[in-house]
């Protein structure tokens, strides 16, 4: 079970460094770059223009709920659909913070705003490996990927004045490898392995929901269903949830 | 539209959204199985979110053994102990040469 240590052990505990963060999302940053590009084209052929799809990456900060809502820009919905769909979208970050809010140590009120605001798919990866997170490495993680988002939205922009056929690449695989290397180390256990196979097969039958609601609700009833496998027929794992470096 | 107030609304939901569970689960203790709980999230939505990319790149079912994402996740798999590196080389690179020559 995961228990807080009052001596945080160190390989559980992620680095107390800016850089470690940074070097630990690199990865992720080479991954997530043509989709940068893309939504600067896409805010430019939409009609966002060049500050207004800055602004988004600026932000909002969301890449999922930034191309959607470019998109819906373009066909001249109402904000409040906008609101709603960014809504729906983003909801899986409830998830996010949820995982990681008991991690972080000694972090302060005003400091978890600011985290709040730099919550990605990709910063959450990569500091959820940890039993303790430390403010510096998430900073170092969330912070480079900031960085990296606007200097590739902004290229998509530039770029997007060029090349009209940018908006029309299929970029969705781009950042799966790097999420396999996250999930694979943290499939430790039985429950973790049945939570996998749940959420696989889960999001298979759910991916045609709208707004990507398929996402939450297949990994909250994958869990659900998984720490019901648990109680029913397994003993408990007191290793198991613990992602190892 | 204005694009202010769409870019506005957008942050707010956003950030809200972000927020609420980061601010709720602060600074509080919990039980064993609500820990035991949250330890599952990242496995359950990373899982969600790339089974999809992987199995129905085109938003249809497809004999997955033809599919070039499907080997390139494969080798992504193989490696994944090693590094994220490793995976992501493996990854990206079976499925750029499958883009290519396929």
């Amino acid at each position: 079970m995961v228990t807080p240590s009052p001596s945080y052990d160190r390989k559980y505990t992620s680095p107390d460094s800016f850089r470690s963060g940074v070097i630990a999302i690199l990865p992720m940053l080479v991954g997530t770059a043509p989709f940068g590009v893309v939504f600067g084209a896409l805010a430019m052929e939409v009609g966002l223009g060049a500050w207004g799809g800055q602004g988004m990456s600026l932000f909002v900060f969301a890449g999922s709920a930034q191309f959607v809502g470019a998109s819906l820009y373009g066909q001249g919905v109402s904000i409040l659909v906008l609101a709603i769909t960014t809504f729906f979208i983003n909801l899986r970050h409830i998830l996010y913070g949820a995982s990681i809010a008991p991690k972080l140590i000694d972090v302060n009120t005003r400091s978890r705003f600011l985290m709040a605001f730099l919550l990605t798919d990709e910063a959450f990866a990569i500091v959820s490996r940890f039993e303790k997170i430390r403010a510096n490495y998430f900073w170092g993680a969330a912070i480079a990927m900031y960085l990296n988002w606007q200097l590739w939205t902004f290229l998509g922009i530039v770029a997007g004045r060029e090349f009209s056929g940018l908006v029309t690449l299929d970029l969705g695989y781009l950042i799966v490898p790097a999420f396999i290397a996250i999930i694979i180390p943290q499939i430790n256990g039985s429950t973790a392995i049945m939570c996998a196979i749940f959420s696989i097969c889960l999001s298979l039958l759910l991916d045609s929901m709208p707004h990507k609601l398929g996402i939450i609700i297949s990994s909250v009833l994958a869990i659900v269903a998984s720490i019901g496998a648990e109680k029913l027929f397994l003993k408990s794992e007191p290793d198991e949830g613990k992602s190892k470096e | 539209m204005n694009i202010f107030f769409i870019i506005l609304a957008m942050t707010l939901v956003t950030f809200s959204i972000r927020l609420c569970a980061l601010w709720f689960f602060s600074n509080r203790n919990f039980s064993t199985l609500t820990m035991r709980t949250l330890s599952l999230v990242p496995v359950a939505v990373l899982t969600s979110i790339c089974t999809p990319l992987v199995l129905k790149p085109s938003g249809i079912y497809e004999n997955p053994f033809m599919l070039i994402e499907f080997w390139a996740a494969i080798g992504s798999l193989v490696v994944a102990r090693f590094g994220m590196l490793p995976a992501l080389a493996v990854g990206m690179g079976i499925f750029t040469l499958g883009k290519l020559f396929i």
